[in-house]
């Protein structure tokens, strides 16, 4: 096992580093000018040619490829040219909103996924299991902006009841932290839940009628048993590598949901650096996103292990 | 990369939608179908809900009271707090909190002594003294003298947009006193105190200047009646009161006077979405929120717990033509062009409610000391026909126009989608590029890239402050006849005359037609109704404010 995630961490480093340079290029050959947006519109081309040269932007695109790399072998990620601060230091400044965010809302989806599915499973047909996927599906065809703006209406403008927007990090304390994340972790975990009730639901319905539950109930085990004990292990395998990914994706940020809610998490920085051209910063969102993915990736094989015995042996 | 600007920009859309969806069921329900659901729902909480729980109590205006926190939301992240390093509005808009210049503007938008104590400029327009007020201390203790002063114009004149172009008459800046200063000039520079209170040209101490000569600052030590704490991109800027502030002589008037700051902070938050600053401000997340979407003025204007503004003279706008290379190079094209179009639908397809815009000929704004009419026969009169003989005379055989636009300023676009039939329709093609903001800039500067482009420009600027005064501006305006106006009203030391030479400067725009002038915007604001003392100044300040 040991081995396989080494082999697993040393393939990965080539990936990025195509991700990287595939990154560096495209933004490249963007058009737009981070030194104009810069500046603002009553600047001189005296005053942009300058601080173009200052920046180094003037040099040929592989000197500043080169360059790139070279800081990044040494663990630099370079400069915000717009924020005009260590990439480094933004991104983790950015970390904690994204990370928060984004365990609330697999939380919600978990909790209200899961139950969801393996009711509807149980009672596959009736009333409930109709109206369950009902809702599921409206979850998934709904857009997360509409979700949110929604929320916000009812909510915050109406009922007052939550921030509007904004975020406050924990240090301020838990409840005035997760006060500012209920409605954007709801909005995110909503189509996240709807995924997961219909995904379980259908899993749990294939493994019910597998010979194993048949036997289990014939010796007299208790459905709740069946359910939770036998049938609901063997539907976590698929069901984690579902999540995973889910967690992976909402770790590049959610650039919807933080942008309608004002979370200065990582997916606002992404949207707001890629407008700005500031080259510097997305080229280390994309290089983060690519390790938690590789990561996660990591996580949910071991995880794998844990809930099936057979990969643990193989 | 293109797919998230293209989602954001439809997000901003949608939202604006959304809130305009609150006043008009039936517009929103056919403008997106997908928003049925959502509407009904929102209506029916609406109708079932009480309206609006009053949280604050809104009395009257009473005493000026110390203390509190006042937020506000401002609608994007500042490239950088040093308005000699950058032109951008929203820059100038927080510096001025915390930083004054020799002369600032009063609230006619007339530069006035500041951190002077008054001035005198030679009959020459060749030597300008400034006595300095004393007592005045920056937020590291220092006391000002004329040494830092020196500093901070030297640093103006090397590196600020505004600075710069006085750096071509500058002779020297010398220290005649402690408390005295003495620029000298080559040539007569009598507008050289639009310049100084440009915004620009902020002072700092001499240590701090010279440090920062060529770059951006990353020290923040002005004399304002705020000073800088702390700032964490996209999230706040915390700026608290400057307790040693030395408040200026006479009446609050502007960016001089009596300058007080009440509230023991201001907390300056970033809110890219103009739907959630609205929201903010009507849920009492923030005190104030500017920039708002005119959809809102209505549901905030019926608030009671929410004063609106609207900013005038706030932003002109003009559609410039490429005078460098390609067809506009042609002075009978540019006229043209400017005979076969009618101004006002675009303008209003643009800004909606009259409220929100004007159409005047003038550079300056009747509220501004230096606005004229003496072009006023000749602005927004379409005449196709003429337009079709003058395009005949100059050879148009059915070039394209490049036309470039940009949806992050949805009325940029909405102006050119609505204006761009009248041009077809003399027999001008027309192709409307549209790129983001960031990629406009950048094309603009390289005249083989487009034709025409619009953009705004400050009002409260005086025209010699105008960036298409300079030749080697996107639009390259350089001809022997401006040029030498523009020297001439530069070295104008009197003020009347000075006004008469703008009012030759406007002769000559119709004349030349380097741009077509459409009108002016003004921006929409709201503040809870525990905000007091707030002026509606064109670049907002909170001194002299406090909260009930």
């Amino acid at each position: 096992m040991l081995a396989y995630i080494l082999r697993r961490v040393l393939l990965a480093i080539p990936v990025m580093f195509v991700v990287a340079a595939g990154v560096f290029l495209l933004l490249y050959l963007t058009p737009g000018d981070p030194v104009s947006v810069i500046l603002g519109p009553d600047a001189t081309p005296q005053q942009v040619t300058e601080l173009r040269q200052r920046l180094g932007l003037d040099q040929p695109v592989p000197m500043q490829v080169g360059r790139w790399f070279s800081r990044l072998l040494q663990g630099d990620l370079g400069q915000s040219i717009y924020l005009n601060r260590p990439v480094t230091q933004t991104l983790l400044e950015r970390a904690e909103p994204t990370l928060m965010l984004t365990l609330l809302a697999t939380l919600f989806a978990i909790l209200v996924g899961l139950p969801i599915g393996i009711i509807s499973a149980t009672r596959a047909g009736g009333w409930a299991d109709l109206g369950a996927m009902l809702v599921a599906l409206g979850g998934i065809s709904m857009p997360s902006f509409w979700v949110g703006l929604n929320l916000i209406f009812v909510f915050a403008v109406t009922l007052g009841a939550l921030p509007v927007a904004g975020y406050q990090p924990l240090s301020k304390g838990l409840w005035e932290n997760l006060r500012y994340l209920i409605l954007p972790a709801v909005t995110l975990g909503f189509a996240q839940a709807a995924l997961l009730a219909r995904m379980s639901r259908s899993l749990m319905l294939d493994v019910l009628r597998e010979d194993y539950v048949r036997t289990a109930r014939s010796k007299g085990v208790g459905e709740r048993t069946v359910v939770l004990y036998h049938a609901l292990r063997n539907v976590m395998v698929p069901l984690v590598t579902v999540m995973g990914l889910t967690f992976a994706i909402l770790m590049g940020g959610a650039v919807i949901t933080e942008q309608v809610f004002n979370i200065p998490g990582i997916g606002r920085l992404l949207v707001q650096s890629v407008l700005r051209r500031d080259y510097p910063v997305v080229q280390g969102i994309v290089l983060v996103i690519a390790f938690n993915y590789v990561v996660i990736n990591l996580c949910v094989d071991i995880l794998y292990g844990l809930f099936d015995p057979r990969v643990r042996h193989s | 990369m293109a797919v998230y600007a293209e989602t954001e920009r439809t997000l901003r859309d949608l939202a604006e939608r959304f809130r305009s969806g609150r006043m008009s069921r039936r517009e929103l329900i056919q403008g997106a179908g997908l928003l049925v659901g959502g509407s009904t729902l929102a209506s029916f909480l609406a109708t079932c809900l009480p309206a609006e729980a009053a949280t604050a109590g809104a009395g009257s205006a009473g005493q000026p009271k110390k203390g509190g926190s006042l937020k506000f939301a401002i609608f994007g992240e500042a490239p950088s707090l040093d308005p000699m390093f950058t032109t951008a509005t929203i820059t100038k808009n927080l510096a001025s909190q915390m930083f004054e210049g020799l002369l600032s503007p009063d609230m006619r938008l007339r530069p006035q002594p500041d951190l002077a104590e008054s001035y005198d400029m030679s009959r020459d327009g060749k030597t300008a003294t400034f006595r300095l007020r004393k007592g005045v201390t920056f937020h590291n203790g220092k006391e000002m003298t004329s040494a830092d002063i020196v500093a901070s114009l030297r640093r103006f004149t090397n590196l600020a947009n505004r600075g710069k172009v006085i750096a071509g008459r500058l002779d020297d800046i010398k220290a005649q006193d402690k408390h005295t200063v003495v620029m000298t000039f080559k040539q007569p520079t009598g507008r050289l105190p639009l310049f100084l209170a440009s915004f620009e040209g902020i002072m700092m101490p001499e240590e701090i200047a010279t440090k920062y000569m060529k770059e951006q600052l990353k020290e923040y030590i002005g004399t304002g009646p705020f000073k800088f704490v702390e700032r964490q991109p996209d999230r706040f800027t915390k700026l608290v009161r400057f307790d040693n502030y030395a408040a200026g002589p006479g009446e609050p008037n502007g960016w001089v006077g009596r300058k007080t700051a009440y509230v023991d902070e201001l907390l300056v938050i970033p809110v890219p979405e103009d739907s959630v600053r609205a929201d903010g401000v009507i849920t009492g997340e923030y005190h104030f929120g500017e920039l708002l979407n005119p959809d809102s003025y209505d549901s905030l204007k019926s608030n009671s717990n929410v004063d609106t503004y609207i900013v005038k003279p706030y932003f002109w706008s003009a559609i410039h033509f490429n005078k460098k290379q390609g067809m506009f190079t042609d002075l009978k094209m540019r006229k043209a062009f400017k005979l076969a179009i009618d101004l006002e639908p675009g303008w209003r397809a643009a800004w909606g409610k009259p409220e929100f815009w004007r159409l005047q000929p003038a550079m300056g704004a009747p509220e501004t000391p230096w606005y004229t009419e003496v072009s006023k026969g000749e602005y927004n009169k379409k005449d196709p026909d003429q337009a079709k003989a003058l395009l005949k005379e100059a050879g148009y055989k059915g070039e394209t126009v490049r036309w470039l636009t940009t949806k992050e300023y949805s009325y940029n676009y909405n102006f050119a989608l609505a204006t761009k039939p009248q041009l077809e329709a003399v027999g001008m093609k027309v192709d409307l590029q549209l790129v983001d903001w960031a990629t406009l800039i950048q094309r603009r500067a390289k005249p083989e890239l487009w034709d025409v482009f619009v953009t705004g420009h400050d009002t409260p600027n005086h025209p010699v402050l105008m960036p298409f005064m300079n030749p080697t501006w996107p639009g390259w305006w350089d001809t022997p006849e401006k040029n030498k106006l523009y020297n001439d009203l530069f070295a104008e030391v009197d003020d009347k005359k000075a006004n008469a030479l703008v009012e030759d400067m406007e002769r000559l725009v119709m004349k030349e037609v380097p741009y077509v002038k459409i009108g002016e915007y003004f921006g929409l604001r709201a503040s809870r109704k525990e905000l007091k003392g707030y002026v509606n100044p064109v670049h907002f300040f909170f001194w002299n404010c406090w909260l009930a």
